[in-house]
């Protein structure tokens, strides 16, 4: 399984590592601009200056200020951003390491040695756990570090840890979704496009649920409401429902993905 | 070793393999035959626990393909028709992974590598058809299975290639080692397997030790005579038609070679020529009768 795990992970290992770092370096950029935006000004006059639907659709809820790096990332990074990034993040990994080797065969490598399916199914989920854990610690430790070293950052460790946490488990439950989708189709084009056309839905009805009171609801349809910077920060959060279910989401589709790549024909 | 029982998968209505039942013993290569799309590679993916079966059952050393898949691909070398690797690797790199999902052993690799060369160090990519196919049948073969599941394991090699992949298959099966080969190559298949079965539109039409197969089947003949009335003759004897000075014919129950060449010694013969491949006449013969029936 050790040899497995290896080998999958070698293969997704630059992506992985390029998606880890350049967020990172983007949260550290936005780190260290923080204080002289805010010496300025600004930022807040520009924000200020947009309509609220579209503060509320990126998550900028605290427009009457910011009291720390967090405040500016919760509606900026781990808003919309982190949203498209990780439903590109997973998709990319599912597709690399089950889609595609599906469609074109690449697969028998694997299935040709005593390995079950159900042993590559877990070293996949495995894979992309790491993988998560790679994106969101990297991008934690960054934010932690700056905190470090510079002054006027006031990160307090255990929101952004919180935050950090929440995200993993996002990551986890999308993860198993595009792992469970990349299981049913032969051709990685099908797959990536339903696994794809869901998760931006997830996108559209997180906006449009921020938009107004009539349409709050839609956001109970996205799993993407179940990871809220801004109420994470304003300590309003469900953080332990939002928690559990994530998990329970993540089970499911991994369930998912276990059986119906555990009983399929394959034409490889 | 290897057993099928009355498989059958069917993908659509027509389509797929029925009732496909054999064996193949320690100590023998089994050839498997048939024209593209006949169900061969659907064939071994259910040997290989790809593919679960509608109904039937195949084993492989006792062990049921599709619930007992991991025990059989231990006792299996395979190697697949369609070469599909990860561009990305060196042929290195690839047996390297492929030595250690298999426990393979280190020295039969070199082994393998002096028999069937190619340069290791480039990318599978940049790799030709012959190379990706030596690359291939080294990975399955440092395994040192007590069973082979070859899918046209000849495709893209040259004759030299060729020759030494029979000499290794050869003495794998004097090892005791089980071998289930497809393939359309029939020369190879006539020189190396001792039984073959004939597939078609996912039935096998005929199953049967290689050397009775040849043995039984009708053969055909070319006489180039020196005068065009010469091979009229010697045609409306043997109740063919002629092409110029050419006649072709098939001796059979009716008409056996000695009968012909009896006919032939009353004419001036420029040319015999047999056909070149008994058991592509084989072949041909069972592929004949089925579309006329």
């Amino acid at each position: 399984m050790i040899l497995l795990i290896r080998s999958l992970f070698k293969q997704v290992r630059k992506p992985v590592l390029a998606y880890a770092i350049g967020t990172s370096l983007y949260l550290l950029m936005l780190a260290l601009l923080y204080p002289s935006m805010m010496k300025t000004g600004l930022l807040e006059a520009k924000l200020q200056a947009l309509p609220p639907e579209v503060l509320k659709a990126f998550q900028y809820d605290k427009v009457t200020g910011f009291n720390n790096v967090l405040d500016l990332l919760g509606g900026n990074y781990y808003g919309l951003i982190f949203q498209v990034i990780a439903s590109l993040f997973l998709l990319s990994l599912a597709a690399r390491l089950i889609a595609r080797p599906i469609d074109n065969g690449e697969l028998i490598v694997y299935l040709a040695a005593p390995i079950t399916r159900n042993a590559y199914t877990l070293a996949v989920a495995i894979v992309m756990g790491i993988a998560s854990i790679v994106l969101v610690g990297l991008n934690g430790l960054v934010l932690m570090m700056s905190d470090w070293w510079m002054t006027d950052i006031s990160i307090n460790d255990v929101i952004l840890w919180r935050i950090q946490f929440n995200a993993l488990l996002l990551l986890f439950a999308v993860g198993a979704f595009t792992l469970f989708v990349a299981t049913l189709f032969d051709e990685e084009r099908r797959a990536f496009s339903l696994a794809g056309s869901v998760l931006v839905l997830s996108i559209v009805l997180t906006i449009l649920s921020e938009l107004s009171d009539k349409t709050e609801w839609l956001r109970y349809l996205s799993v993407f409401s179940l990871f809220n910077t801004t109420q994470l920060l304003e300590g309003t959060n469900h953080f332990l429902l939002h928690s559990i279910l994530l998990l329970v989401l993540c089970l499911v589709f991994l369930t998912g993905a276990f059986v119906q790549f555990g009983r399929r024909s394959l034409s490889i | 070793m290897i057993r099928l029982e009355h498989v059958t998968k069917e993908f659509a209505p027509g389509r797929g393999i029925f009732d496909v039942s054999f064996t193949v013993d320690p100590g023998t290569i089994f050839g498997f035959i048939g024209p593209n799309g006949s169900g061969k590679s659907t064939t071994l993916r259910h040997l290989m626990g790809l593919m679960a079966a509608d109904e039937g059952r195949a084993t492989i050393g006792g062990f049921d393909c599709w619930k007992q898949s991991k025990e059989v691909k231990q006792l299996v070398g395979y190697l697949p028709g369609e070469i599909s690797l990860p561009g990305d690797m060196t042929g290195a790199d690839m047996l390297d992974l492929m030595q250690r999902l298999h426990g393979s052993d280190p020295a039969r690799r070199q082994l393998l590598l002096k028999r069937f060369p190619f340069e290791t160090k480039t990318k599978i990519r940049k790799m030709s058809k012959g190379m990706k196919q030596k690359l291939a049948l080294v990975g399955c073969f440092m395994k040192d299975a007590p069973v082979y599941l070859l899918d046209e394991p000849t495709s893209g090699l040259d004759p030299l290639m060729q020759e030494r992949f029979l000499e290794w298959i050869e003495q794998e099966k004097h090892a005791g080692k089980a071998i289930l080969m497809s393939s359309h190559h029939f020369p190879e298949m006539e020189k190396s397997c001792d039984r073959a079965a004939l597939i078609k539109a996912g039935r096998i039409i005929v199953e049967s030790d290689i050397h009775e197969l040849v043995r039984s089947s009708r053969k055909t003949y070319t006489i180039v005579f020196q005068t065009e009335v010469e091979a009229a003759q010697f045609a409306m004897q043997v109740g063919v038609e002629p092409k110029r000075l050419e006649v072709s014919f098939q001796t059979d129950e009716t008409l056996s070679l000695n009968q012909a060449i009896a006919y032939l010694t009353q004419y001036d013969v420029r040319l015999i020529r047999p056909s070149a491949d008994d058991l592509e006449q084989v072949f041909l013969h069972y592929y004949g009768e089925e579309e006329s029936s």
